[in-house]
C-alpha cells in the first residue's frame, strides 16, 4: 500500500478522511492487544500469589487468541477493517525497533565453536523443515514460514518473513501457534533431558539456545537448569536472532525469483521494489546498538516500544485470521511442526555432544 | 511523492528512537 502526499486542498481532505478511517480499527487493535498483555500478567500474578507454577503463556499468544475469538464468533464490523489493516505497519516498526536488542557483536562473543553450531543449526533446521513440508505437501509459503520459525527465532522471524515474502495471514497464525505451543512443551522436556544426560551448563545452554525457537522460552528453559546455562542459552539465542535479517532476506529473494522471473527486464529494480526496506532499518538500528549508540536504559525503552508495536501486530493477526481457512490446511502443518522440532532437538543435541567432547568444558 | 509502508515504518521507528535518544520518551513501561 502507498500513501500519497500531495499539497492541494481536496487531496488533503481525502488524506484526513483516510486517517480518520483507520482510527476505529487501531483502537480495536489496542484493546485486543492490551487484553492479551493483561491476561499474561494476571495469570503470572495469580501463580505468584498462590505459589503455584503456571505455564507462562505469552501476551503474543493471548492477543492472537482474543483476536481469533472476536473475528470468528461475533465477526468484525466493516468500520474496523481499515485500521486492522495497519497491523503490518506496526509489525515493521516493531522489527526496526527490535534491532536495538540485537548486537551484531554478540556473534563474536560467542566464539568460533558456538558460531559454527549456530550456522549448522540454521542449515539443518531449514533443510529438515523444507523436506518435511514438501513430504507433507504443505503450501510452499507455509513451509518457508515454518522453516524460518524453526531455524531462527520463532515469532519475530515468522512475522518478519510474513511481511517479506507476502505470506497469507492464516499461514502466519498457524506457524506462530505451532512454534509457541511447541515452545511451551520444551520448557518441561529440555531440563529433564539435560539432567538425564548430566550435561554441562555450557553444553545445555547452547543446546537450548539452538533448539528452542522463541526467545522467552529459550531463556526460561536455560534458566530452569542453572543461571550459567541461562546465560549461554541467551547468547546462543541472540546469535540466532542476529541472523534474522539475512535468512529473511534469503527467503525474500527466493520468493521474488519464484514470483515472476521470466519477464523482468530490470532485475535490480524489481528486486529493490520487492526488497523489504524495513530489514535495512532493522540492520541500521542493530549497527547503531553495536556501535554503542544506546545506553542500557535507552535500549530497554526501545525494546519496550517494540513490544507495544508487536502488541498491535498480534491483535491484528488474530483479528484477520479465518479459522475455517486454517482448518482447510488440516493436520499436516502441525505434524510437520512437531516432527521437525523433534528432529532439530535431537540433531542439535548430537551436534553439541560431539562439540562438547572436543571443545566445551 | 509516494511512500511505501516499509519506509513509513522505518521513519516511524527512527522518530521513536530519536524521542528516546533526546530523552523526551524515557522510562517506557511494559
Amino acid at each position: 500500500m502507498t500513501i500519497t502526499v500531495v499539497p492541494d486542498a481536496p487531496a488533503r481532505a481525502s488524506q484526513a478522511r483516510r486517517i480518520a478511517a483507520v482510527i476505529p480499527g487501531i483502537a480495536l487493535l489496542a484493546v485486543v492487544g492490551y487484553a492479551g498483555k493483561l491476561a499474561e500478567q494476571s495469570i503470572a500474578a495469580y501463580g505468584r500469589a498462590h505459589h503455584v507454577t503456571l505455564p507462562n503463556i505469552e501476551y503474543v499468544l493471548w492477543a492472537i487468541i482474543f483476536g481469533l475469538v472476536v473475528s470468528n464468533t461475533t465477526g468484525v464490523p466493516k468500520i474496523f477493517d481499515a485500521g486492522i489493516g495497519t497491523y503490518e505497519f506496526w509489525l515493521k516498526t516493531g522489527i526496526v525497533l527490535l534491532g536495538a536488542r540485537f548486537l551484531l557483536g554478540d556473534v563474536a562473543r560467542l566464539g568460533g565453536v558456538s558460531l559454527a553450531c549456530v550456522v549448522l543449526e540454521l542449515a539443518v533446521s531449514i533443510a529438515v523443515m523444507t523436506a518435511l513440508g514438501r513430504a507433507f505437501k504443505l503450501p510452499p509459503k507455509l513451509t518457508s514460514l515454518l522453516a524460518i520459525g524453526a531455524s531462527i527465532c520463532g515469532v519475530s522471524a515468522i512475522i518478519a518473513a510474513k511481511g517479506a515474502i507476502e505470506a497469507e495471514d492464516e499461514d502466519a497464525s498457524y506457524a506462530i501457534a505451532a512454534i509457541l505451543a511447541l515452545g511451551a512443551v520444551s520448557l518441561f522436556v529440555f531440563p529433564i533431558v539435560g539432567h538425564a544426560l548430566a550435561m554441562s551448563d555450557h553444553a545445555y545452554g547452547l543446546w537450548v539456545g539452538l533448539a528452542v525457537d522463541n526467545t522467552a522460552e529459550a531463556t526460561a528453559a536455560g534458566a530452569l537448569y542453572s543461571e550459567a546455562a541461562g546465560r549461554f542459552a541467551v547468547l546462543a539465542k541472540t546469535t540466532r536472532n542476529a541472523t534474522i535479517g539475512f535468512v529473511v532476506l534469503g527467503y525474500a529473494l527466493h520468493w521474488v525469483r519464484q514470483g515472476g522471473a521470466s519477464d523482468i527486464t530490470h532485475k535490480t529494480a524489481f528486486l529493490w521494489a520487492k526488497f523489504p526496506k524495513f530489514v535495512l532499518g532493522f540492520l541500521a538500528v542493530s549497527l547503531l546498538a553495536t556501535l554503542g549508540a544506546f545506553t542500557r536504559a535507552q535500549t530497554a525503552d526501545i525494546a519496550n516500544l517494540s513490544r507495544w508495536a508487536f502488541l498491535f501486530t498480534f491483535a491484528g493477526i488474530g483479528l484477520r485470521t479465518d479459522i475455517r481457512a486454517m482448518a482447510r490446511q488440516g493436520w499436516r502443518p502441525l505434524i510437520v511442526g512437531i516432527a521437525g522440532e523433534c528432529a532439530i532437538a535431537v540433531l542439535t543435541l548430537a551436534m553439541i555432544a560431539g562439540a562438547a567432547q572436543r571443545f566445551l568444558d | 511523492m509516494t511512500l511505501s509502508r516499509d519506509w513509513l515504518a522505518v521513519i516511524a521507528a527512527a522518530f521513536l528512537i530519536l524521542l528516546v535518544k533526546l530523552g523526551i520518551a524515557a522510562g517506557i513501561p511494559w
